[in-house]
């Protein structure tokens, strides 16, 4: 559906959508790794999404490779689509019991994922609006 | 970024106006500027490029290459406001279309 490319099937906003999935992903994981401070033998996880997203597109080197089509070679829109969340392992120093969450650390990720999270959000919803005024005929 | 303003859209648009073709009544040579429709497809292509500045502003935000939240912000708020003029501006035309075609001669 044209709507449907519009909004959900060029590589940027099937990049805002993946990230949106992948961001609320890494919250529950941080969350978790707080909830866990204490527990022992407990290794903290992260997400690192944009490593992820970058990897999908293939812009990891210095040559980039631009696919306009589905036939050609190079990153696939597809790539992107069928991303999951790949949780890894910190390595920080662990504590006597085995624990290595850092609290302020885990915090500061919190915060950061939320305010990262909330301008992919506007993001969308800014596009979303440019569609919408193309629609209605209003510029409102 | 270059200016964020729409300045230079505005004044792409400004060659619109009855400033250089009619300033002197008597003459009637007036072609010597660009023409409306030149200027209105500049300004279609400017806004077509902006749009895809703004996409490419996203991915890189996505992707983490660009940490800056506001510069993202930025240039899709510009490629949405230079889409909303144009097609205000479209909307416009095709009412002064309608108006001229409703005459009764």
């Amino acid at each position: 559906m044209l709507i449907d490319k519009l909004l959900f099937s060029n590589t940027a906003p099937k990049l805002m959508k993946k990230s949106l999935d992948l961001m609320s992903s890494r919250q529950s994981v941080i969350s978790s790794n707080i909830g866990n401070l204490d527990t022992p033998g407990y290794k903290a996880n992260d997400i690192d999404f944009q490593g992820q997203l970058r990897d999908a597109l293939g812009s990891k080197g210095q040559l980039k490779l631009q696919a306009t089509n589905e036939k050609h070679f190079g990153p696939k829109s597809s790539n992107i689509s069928s991303l999951t969340a790949r949780p890894m392992e910190e390595e920080d120093a662990a504590k006597s019991n085995g624990n290595n969450v850092d609290v302020d650390k885990e915090m500061a990720k919190l915060a950061e994922n939320q305010i990262v999270y909330n301008a992919t959000i506007q993001l969308m919803l800014k596009r979303g609006s440019t569609v919408r005024a193309a629609i209605t005929e209003q510029a409102q | 970024m270059k200016d964020i303003t729409l300045s230079s859209n505005l004044k792409a648009l400004q060659g619109v106006g009855p400033s250089k073709g009619l300033k002197s009544p008597g003459e009637t040579k007036g072609t010597d500027g660009p023409s409306f429709a030149d200027t209105l497809a500049q300004s279609l292509d400017k806004v077509n490029t902006l749009q895809k500045e703004a996409d490419v502003a996203i991915q890189d935000f996505v992707t983490g290459d660009t940490r800056n939240i506001h510069e993202t912000m930025i240039a899709v708020g510009k490629a949405d406001l230079a889409f909303r003029l144009t097609m205000q501006v479209r909307n416009k035309m095709v009412e002064a279309y309608q108006e001229v075609m409703r005459l009764q001669v």
